[in-house]
């Protein structure tokens, strides 16, 4: 029997964060892998360093706020780096992003060596890790918590933020589904359709951007990058039709967050350990196994039943 | 051939405007001009080649004149409109190659592409725009494969995918990037009816073409281009020893283009 107060207040909250962040990154993560630009969130990734180390110097503050700003302002400027020296510097996009990930990380590092602040290690820590087990809904006691308005205030900002990100980003690949499609299949046709097709693409990148950032909030910024991937990839495995591929992956998104919440909470438990791992590497080894057991054993285009047409 | 060039004459004489007009076209990549200072004028009904050297700037030109790529000069006026006011007159099928075919996307739902303007921004595909798709892969003999993936598609059933997605449009104008390169002999016979068929509805078919040997017997007009426009006007005028030497820079091959008035052995074709 589950004990409300502990699900509510420690495994709901970390299950639902990691969940959210899952489900956003993975259908970004569709157009994204079409797109053969995984890689820009990694790159994103890294410009979250100096993001939140600055945003820390301007503020004086390791509030929340703070640092999502500090690395939203980081992110978006990666972004428009490796815009720039893709489109006006005419640099391959794989080594605009190695170019604009490292010297932002560089960046961040000796800004962070620099300043003495001892405290805003911790942050970059997180940041870069995941901070998935603070997430805690207090004063949740009991199942009523979910109809009672004023604990829902009291609901963690990580997963409320990643709440609005999920919902954002479902409304605007719902309503502009068709028009990323042609823009990623055939951009030069769609400009002569009169799609804007660069403003459709920046807003894209913002969005993984945004997303990403609020991700890196829960699952770490390192991990992040499995989220866009793996459920897209996944899911590429078994449908040759991009509708069916973003539902699927959207499915797979939500089965690895909760299968690897089950994984870093519960299974070490059951195996006589005495406490489980982080959530967030129990999330990105389970897309990593879903991953896996798909480009085995998916119907048609996995390794077994290929080898066997051979 | 010659009754339907004599119709798009007598349109001209009407005072119709052209199909495509080009003036002082100039474009640069860069510190590279890519062309400079190309006239071009295709009537309406007319069935327009451009050929060149590689790296002649044939691509760009057609990219130009959709605005796909900045210019630095020249006037582009399209059935007498300025560019912005195109909308829904030009189809373009740029080159195959250009494409990622590795695309969880299905034959018919890339020919509903071409139902863009009719769909309109936020509405999802329907049904109905997926009959009206199928309709015009029937057109390119692809009805059979509708819902294949076009990752399995064949080079010259992917040439006739993007043109049926191109016929969707309904457009009066089609400008279409090297459409007969590399595919099979059906598919190229296919896609040759399917330009008769589009002059004699009145629509306009300018294509960048590769193979000199056979741009005599297809187009009733042709443009030599080598980032300047060498020669243009009806290809017996316009492929001469003198105009391809200045174009490829070494001497071509020639085939008898000039009413059977060879100026090289036949057989060099």
């Amino acid at each position: 029997m589950i004990d409300p107060s502990d699900f509510l207040e420690v495994d709901a909250p970390v299950l639902l964060s990691g969940s959210l962040a899952a489900l956003a990154c993975g259908l970004l993560g569709n157009f994204l892998v079409l797109q053969r630009r995984a890689l820009v969130v990694d790159a994103v990734g890294h410009a979250v360093l100096p993001g939140i180390v600055v945003g820390f110097l301007v503020t004086g503050t390791t509030s929340e706020a703070a640092m999502f700003a500090g690395a939203l302002a980081a992110s978006v400027l990666a972004v428009a780096m490796i815009e720039f020296l893709q489109r006006a510097v005419r640099i391959e996009p794989g080594a605009a992003i190695a170019v604009v990930l490292t010297s932002l990380f560089a960046l961040g590092v000796v800004v962070l060596e620099r300043s003495d602040a001892r405290s805003i290690h911790l942050d970059v820590q997180h940041a870069l890790m995941g901070s998935l087990e603070t997430v805690v809904w207090l004063g949740a006691e009991d199942w009523s918590a979910i109809f009672d308005p004023e604990r829902l205030l009291r609901l963690p900002s990580m997963l409320v933020r990643l709440l609005v990100v999920t919902v954002v980003v479902v409304t605007v690949l719902f309503a502009l589904a068709k028009e990323f499609t042609m823009v990623v299949f055939d951009p030069a046709h769609a400009r002569s359709l009169g799609i804007p097709v660069r403003f459709l693409s920046l807003l894209f990148l913002l969005l993984c951007a945004v997303t990403a950032v609020a991700s890196f909030q829960a699952v770490g910024a390192i991990l992040t990058v499995a989220m866009f991937v793996c459920p897209a990839a996944t899911a590429r495995m078994f449908t040759d039709r991009l509708r069916v591929q973003i539902a699927l992956s959207a499915l797979v998104a939500l089965l690895a967050g909760a299968s690897g919440y089950a994984l870093a909470a519960w299974a070490p438990l059951l195996c006589g350990f005495e406490r489980g791992f982080g959530a967030a590497g129990g999330i990105a080894l389970a897309a990593g196994i879903l991953q896996t057991l798909a480009v085995v054993f998916a119907p048609r285009y996995g390794i077994l039943v290929r080898r066997e047409r051979v | 051939m010659s009754v339907l060039s004599s119709v798009s004459r007598a349109w001209a004489e009407a005072g119709e405007p052209p199909a495509l007009e080009v003036r002082g076209l100039f474009v640069a990549y860069d510190d590279r001009t890519v062309l400079e200072g190309v006239d071009f004028r295709a009537e309406a009904g007319s069935l327009v080649g451009i050929v060149g050297p590689n790296g002649a700037g044939k691509s760009t030109f057609l990219k130009a004149v959709l605005d796909l790529v900045p210019r630095l000069s020249g006037a582009i006026r399209v059935f007498g409109r300025p560019l912005d006011k195109r909308a829904g007159l030009v189809a373009y099928v740029p080159q195959r190659a250009s494409l990622e075919w590795d695309f969880p996307i299905t034959a018919v739902e890339v020919v509903a592409m071409g139902l863009y303007r009719r769909i309109g921004w936020f509405r999802p595909v329907r049904k109905h725009h997926l009959r009206t798709a199928l309709a015009r892969l029937e057109r390119v003999g692809l009805a059979d494969l509708a819902d294949r993936p076009v990752g399995e598609l064949s080079g010259g059933q992917r040439q006739r995918l993007l043109l049926a997605r191109a016929l969707a449009q309904d457009a009066r104008l089609y400008l279409l990037d090297e459409p007969l390169a590399g595919i099979d002999a059906a598919s190229e016979r296919l896609v040759l009816d399917l330009f008769a068929e589009l002059r004699a509805g009145g629509a306009t078919v300018v294509v960048v073409h590769h193979d000199l040997d056979t741009v005599a017997d297809r187009f009733e007009e042709v443009l030599l281009l080598n980032r300047r426009a060498i020669a243009f006007g009806p290809p017996s005028r316009v492929l001469t020893a003198a105009n391809l030497a200045r174009a490829y820079g070494t001497p071509v091959p020639v085939r008898s283009w000039n009413d059977r008035e060879s100026l090289a052995p036949a057989s060099s074709a």
